[in-house]
């Protein structure tokens, strides 16, 4: 045995967290929660795919008000534009927020969840406190602030639902903690001499994943639909178009084009239903208790 | 042996499992005298609790199915009994009394009406008598105070108290038989003694007879009369108390009390079976115990050994074992 | 003793406070002035029912909770005041073995893993023959067969195999082990039981051995604390203890310990204490065993005894030991 043996950082990782990431084994997938995770993929390949075979979304110079057919799958819309291709567009940018603000609100929730529940005490009252504050200010109407005020660029919409999001992914942290920092095996790290880092990364945190995993997906559609309700207000930003945006535009047309609501009103549906129903699957998949009971 | 009162013949009891089917019980018969406390003792896993489970119709279904054999109590085989007539023995004539209280009370009911919801059930009361009777059941179990504990909930009594309370609702029908899974396990010592004198003395007052479970080869000593081993799901071994700790024949028997560590004596040498379970999913073809087992030959790695009968009361599973 | 204790507790106190901030519950004294000492080698056992402390006061010594008052002497040194690199040297040779065999491993790491870990804290990069040799040690052979394994992977009393493994990893000088066998079944229970006798007697490692299995204690231990709600009520030689308990709980507890000889159980002096073990939050006024004591006098509930040596390794804290009979159970 040399030190070869020595297992590099980059696999302890894999390892510790590897189980996380060799999910599809163990999904259990049922015809249910397959049709989901599927919809979920195809609609991530479509988000990020087709948008590239378009130069321009906001092209216009088509017939107005086209109805689906050959030329344009979904129609167009009151200005000509191609409702496929901002449907693609939107798809593009409405999953962009809803990850991006779901990892934001997922950064800032396991770190101070994981801060308030390890350390416990004057911290943890501190820090839930501040939860509980965010978590009773009604989210749009600071939604409606933040944009008032800094404008409507898709980066602050992403950071407002973001920091909207964190004090879920937080309390779900800390109660985690909690439990398992009173664990044996993490006693026993504390016994041999385990820094405070080396304890919390890799005693605590992947054994705290799976509830975690469930709370992001959640925030990925909660995201989704906040900025859908924002864009569909008129507080979407303009120059990308969202399934939001699109649903605003076609509200003055709804009995002449029916297509520009129904489609990007579909994605929506689709998309958050399907986060749901993996979401819940997951947590059945996930949890401990109900594992092996089948 | 007195008059039988229980007979299980040749139980058989799988579980089907995503890694294959566990074969929790195997050809288990036991016997139970009225007015006899018989033991059934084993390490985790040998299937006691399963075999109890079978007895009662409480097999969970599925993974669980009692694939054969017969359980004559008084005269009926109770697997032929239907759900209802089954739940009605259940309480009635046969008592439970398990290993966590806390987890077969319910928390949110008085003490008094978790057992008159027993006495409604199987036997007609007025609500007066019901009540006389629950505080009676709870001075048999010498809980002090009654009047007082009955109004009381479940949380609210420690882990000694809770074990009284259940063993009075097992005994709230005057049962002929009650079984107990563990029922001092989750106990103290000093009150560990306490229930197990108790329960030695409802069931003498009563004339019934006990099925006790247990992993304590302590407390087989102390209660029962009667033992039956059981290791990998099989019965190993059957004698009366005196003789099974006086010369076991079974080697698993006789490694097992030799590596029992005694609060009245001291070793200096400590005697370890070496080895472990086997996986009750493939079941060695010959005896389940070859591996472990110092006397080992040839015939026990391709048969199982059959039943010995040594006497009325006494029989050993084993190929090798000393007379 | 003639040597200096690898361990000394000294009047060692803890009280917890439940509930938060403005919670009206009592405080719960878990340990009240408990001191011993343990010397190199030596296994002292501490007994006791639940809620009697003896595992506060293995969390007290790991340094996994702070005491209330008091102090706890290491290898010569008070960890408390220890500054932290020092500190952090020290507890390499305090280590613990817990009871439950599926908590004590984290189940996401492979026995290679959780193997090393000591090692690496400790700053020894050529760690993997010696965890393949820690394996050998625990009889775990070959080690290349299972250190790439996860924990589900294995049974009760392999995993805690493992975890004496990890605590042995770093020459320690005292291991707390905490009910460390009462999971496990008896044939295993031996097992690890004859391991654990087996690498003191190479290491000349001391244990605290927390039991409440009056059996297990009897061959394992050279000497015996019992604890009754948070009080040490007598410490002494194995056998003294077992053969002439001086205190009438001491007497209680082993007569209630059940013995695997029906002839034995059947003429033995029992004796049944009433009632249950009081709360710990609301401990009995004088001395806490008065209100299960069967030869309780008015005095008790109005004086608690103090710790005193009937003879010189034997202190008791009973006001009336000379009337509790010491053949009690024999």
């Amino acid at each position: 045995m040399s030190m070869q043996d020595t297992p590099p950082l980059k696999s302890r990782f894999a390892v510790l967290y590897g189980n996380l990431l060799r999910y599809p084994a163990r999904l259990r997938l049922d015809p249910v929660s397959g049709a989901a995770l599927f919809t979920l993929v195809a609609m991530l390949l479509f988000a990020f795919i087709t948008p590239l075979f378009f130069e321009n979304v906001n092209a216009m110079g088509h017939e107005s008000f086209a109805p689906p057919g050959p030329q344009h799958p979904m129609g167009t819309d009151d200005l000509g534009r191609d409702v496929f291709a901002r449907f693609a567009y939107g798809a593009r940018s409405s999953l962009s927020v809803g990850i991006l603000a779901a990892f934001t609100s997922s950064i800032i929730g396991i770190s101070l969840g994981a801060v308030a529940g390890f350390s416990q005490g004057v911290v943890d009252i501190v820090l839930m406190r501040i939860s509980e504050l965010f978590q009773v200010i009604p989210r749009f109407f600071l939604a409606l602030l933040v944009i008032a005020i800094f404008g409507s660029h898709l980066i602050f919409i992403i950071l407002t639902i973001g920091l909207l999001g964190w004090p879920e992914v937080a309390r779900i942290t800390r109660a985690e903690f909690l439990t398992l920092r009173e664990r044996e095996y993490v006693m026993a790290a504390h016994a041999v001499g385990q820094s405070t880092r080396s304890i919390i990364f890799g005693e605590i945190l992947p054994n705290a994943m799976p509830p975690l995993i469930v709370a992001m997906t959640m925030q990925v559609s909660s995201a989704i639909l906040l900025e859908a309700g924002l864009s569909f207000l008129g507080l979407g930003d303009p120059s990308n178009p969202s399934w939001g945006l699109m649903l605003n535009e076609a509200q003055q047309f709804l009995t002449r084009a029916w297509w520009m609501a129904v489609f990007p009103g579909l994605g929506i549906l689709l998309t958050v239903a399907a986060l749901n129903i993996f979401g819940d699957h997951l947590t059945d998949v996930l949890n401990p208790r109900l594992r092996g009971g089948r | 042996m007195a008059e039988a009162l229980l007979v299980v013949e040749g139980l058989n009891t799988v579980l089907n499992t995503s890694e294959g089917t566990v074969r929790a019980v195997t050809d288990v018969s036991v016997e139970i005298g009225k007015g006899e406390i018989v033991g059934i003792v084993g390490e985790s896993g040998c299937g006691k609790s399963m075999t109890v489970m079978s007895i009662m119709g409480l097999v969970p279904s599925p993974p669980g199915e009692v694939t054969g054999g017969r359980v004559m109590f008084d005269g009926t085989d109770l697997r032929t009994l239907s759900g209802a007539e089954m739940q009605k023995t259940r309480g009635r004539r046969i008592g439970m009394i398990f290993q966590d209280p806390m987890t077969f009370l319910n928390p949110v009911l008085t003490i008094e009406s978790q057992i008159s919801e027993m006495l409604r059930h199987h036997l007609n009361l007025t609500k007066a008598e019901r009540r006389e009777r629950v505080i009676d059941l709870l001075r048999r179990v010498r809980i002090p105070d009654p009047a007082r504990v009955v109004a009381s909930y479940p949380h609210q009594l420690s882990g000694g108290m809770r074990q009284r309370i259940l063993i009075a609702t097992a005994i709230s029908c005057d049962p002929e038989l009650i079984i107990a899974d563990e029922p001092t396990t989750a106990l103290d010592v000093t009150v560990q003694a306490q229930i197990l004198e108790l329960l030695k003395e409802i069931i003498h007052d009563m004339g019934s007879s006990l099925l006790l479970i247990t992993h304590d080869l302590g407390v087989v000593a102390e209660t029962c009369d009667r033992v039956y081993v059981m290791y990998a799901g099989k019965v190993v071994e059957e004698a009366p108390v005196d003789e099974l700790f006086r010369t076991p024949k079974h080697p698993y028997t006789q490694g097992l009390l030799a590596s029992i560590l005694r609060a009245d004596e001291r070793r200096d040498e400590l005697y370890a079976l070496d080895g472990t379970v086997p996986n009750l999913v493939d079941v060695p073809v010959g005896c389940a115990f070859v591996d472990r087992c110092a006397k080992a030959t040839a015939i026990c790695e391709t048969a199982g050994p059959g039943w010995t009968r040594n006497s009325d009361v006494s029989g050993v599973a084993c190929w090798n074992y000393e007379t | 003793m003639t040597t200096a204790p690898i361990l000394s507790v000294e009047s060692l106190t803890k009280t917890y406070r439940s509930g938060g901030l403005f919670s009206t519950t009592p405080p719960v004294q878990a340990v009240a002035g408990v001191s011993f000492d343990i010397a190199p080698g030596e296994t002292l056992a501490l007994v006791g029912e639940s809620g009697c402390g003896k595992s506060t006061i293995g969390r007290v010594i790991m340094n996994l909770t702070d005491p209330t008052s008091g102090h706890v002497v290491f290898d010569g040194s008070d960890l408390a005041t220890l500054d932290a690199k020092a500190a952090l040297e020290t507890k390499t040779h305090l280590q613990m073995i817990f009871q439950d065999p599926f908590g004590s491993l984290n189940p996401r790491k492979t026995v290679r893993q959780i193997l090393s870990q000591p090692f690496r804290v400790a700053g020894i990069s050529n760690w993997e023959p010696r965890v393949l040799d820690l394996l050998r040690v625990v009889g775990m052979t070959p080690p290349e067969r299972f250190v790439n394994r996860m924990p589900h992977e294995f049974s009760g009393g392999q995993r805690q195999r493992i975890a004496i493994a990890r605590a042995f990893a770093l020459q320690p000088k005292l291991i707390v082990a905490d009910e460390c066998v009462s999971a496990l079944d008896v044939s295993v229970r031996a097992q690890i039981l004859k391991l654990m006798k087996r690498l003191q007697q190479e290491t000349q490692v001391s244990y605290l051995f927390i039991s409440h299995d009056l059996g297990v204690v009897r061959s394992m231990a050279h000497r015996v604390a019992v604890m009754y709600l948070g009080r040490l009520v007598e410490i002494g030689p194995v056998e003294q203890i077992f053969n002439a308990p001086a205190h009438p709980y001491t007497q209680a507890l082993l007569s209630a310990s059940p013995v695997p000889d029906p002839e034995r159980e059947r003429t033995k002096r029992r004796i049944i204490l009433r009632g249950d073990i009081p709360s710990p939050s609301r401990p009995p006024s004088g001395c806490r065993f008065h209100t299960r004591c069967p030869i309780a006098r008015p005095l008790c509930s109005e004086r608690e005894p103090i710790l005193e040596a009937r003879s010189a390794d034997h202190p008791v804290a009973c006001h009336f030991s000379d009337l509790a009979k010491a053949d009690a159970w024999t």
